[in-house]
């Protein structure tokens, strides 16, 4: 797993929390490649993830003072980012996507099952129903441990390690035993 | 034979627990390495990059909704002082004319609003003050006997 970049984002939290805007922009700067890939992974990359981040770094400063300085500010916003991305599934009546059952699965093999490209795994991340394709995406891209996405998910860890379970499992079926 | 489920040949394959059933047993030691060479691919997908501009577009969205308090509080500090005045200045009952010039103090205050939430809040809200000054130093003006 990916190494998580933190830098010196607790200090510039702290001062953010405080009303400093010049510590948040550093934030943003920071952070937004993960909080527009998490968002990307969910929305499909384009408009919508771009827009969901961008609520997403708006809510986090309107909610400043209620930051926890003991906690990591990237989890925190990542947080905030999933939800945002959540809310313009629902507003674009994709909320169903979400939804963790069999037929998601099913439609997923069917989607993939037509386009094997040479960037195989890409596509079948891609084709992966949403919930699984945010655990993959901060599991193995962004390097969080099971715990921290379940912070991130407010999710337990044990629905967190059935996910990266399930996600793997349907992974390898599509990828072939090469996996 | 009895072979292991695939959770735990997923958590055998992350390393978090081992099992004696692996070395008599080529289909599951086939199974996990499988599920290795997964986790190596997938340790290897790329992040998706942002577009430009995120950033700025955040820091812009975040001053333009602080400016909307300021506003509103010129709006209100304006219109509080002005119905204060034309109420001390009335002294013979309703004047049509001092109707409408109080309409035209609503009016230029909306106005002045209106710009500061589109986007020059200070040059706004001074704008404001300023012509709720202007109006109320007339008012006064015409008020006197």
């Amino acid at each position: 797993m990916a190494p998580i970049a933190r830098a010196d984002s607790a200090s510039d939290a702290a001062l953010a929390a405080r009303g400093d805007r010049q510590a948040f922009s550093r934030l943003v700067e920071r952070h937004q490649r993960a909080v527009y890939g998490l968002a990307a992974r969910i929305l499909g990359a384009g408009d919508d993830a771009r827009e969901a981040a961008q609520v997403a770094f708006v809510r986090a400063w309107e909610r400043r003072a209620s930051f926890d300085p003991a906690r990591e500010f990237g989890a925190w916003v990542l947080g905030i980012a999933r939800n945002a991305a959540i809310d313009r599934l629902r507003h674009a009546g994709r909320l169903e996507a979400l939804a963790e059952s069999a037929d998601d699965a099913q439609a997923a093999d069917d989607a993939l099952h037509d386009r094997r490209t040479e960037n195989a795994l890409d596509e079948a991340v891609a084709a992966l129903p949403p919930i699984y394709r945010e655990a993959v995406e901060l599991a193995y891209v962004q390097g969080r441990s099971v715990a921290q996405i379940a912070q991130i998910l407010q999710a337990p860890p044990g629905t967190v390690m059935a996910r990266l379970f399930r996600a793997r499992r349907l992974l390898r079926a599509r990828l072939g035993d090469g996996a | 034979v009895i072979h292991l489920d695939d959770d735990h040949l997923q958590r055998l394959a992350e390393g978090d627990a081992t099992d004696p059933h692996l070395e008599t047993c080529h289909a599951c030691r086939s199974e996990v390495a499988a599920y290795r060479r997964l986790a190596a691919r997938l340790s290897n997908l790329q992040g998706l990059d942002p577009p430009p501009g995120i950033a700025a577009e955040v820091m812009r969205r975040i001053d333009a909704a602080s400016a909307a308090p300021d506003a509103a509080l010129a709006l209100l500090v304006a219109g509080v002082v002005s119905l204060a005045l034309m109420i001390a200045t009335w002294p013979g009952g309703p004047d049509a004319w001092r109707v409408v010039q109080g309409l035209g103090l609503l009016a230029r205050i909306v106005r002045g609003t209106l710009l500061a939430w589109s986007g020059v809040p200070l040059l706004a809200t001074a704008l404001v003050v300023l012509m709720a000054a202007v109006s109320i130093r007339q008012l006064m003006k015409e008020s006197r006997p």
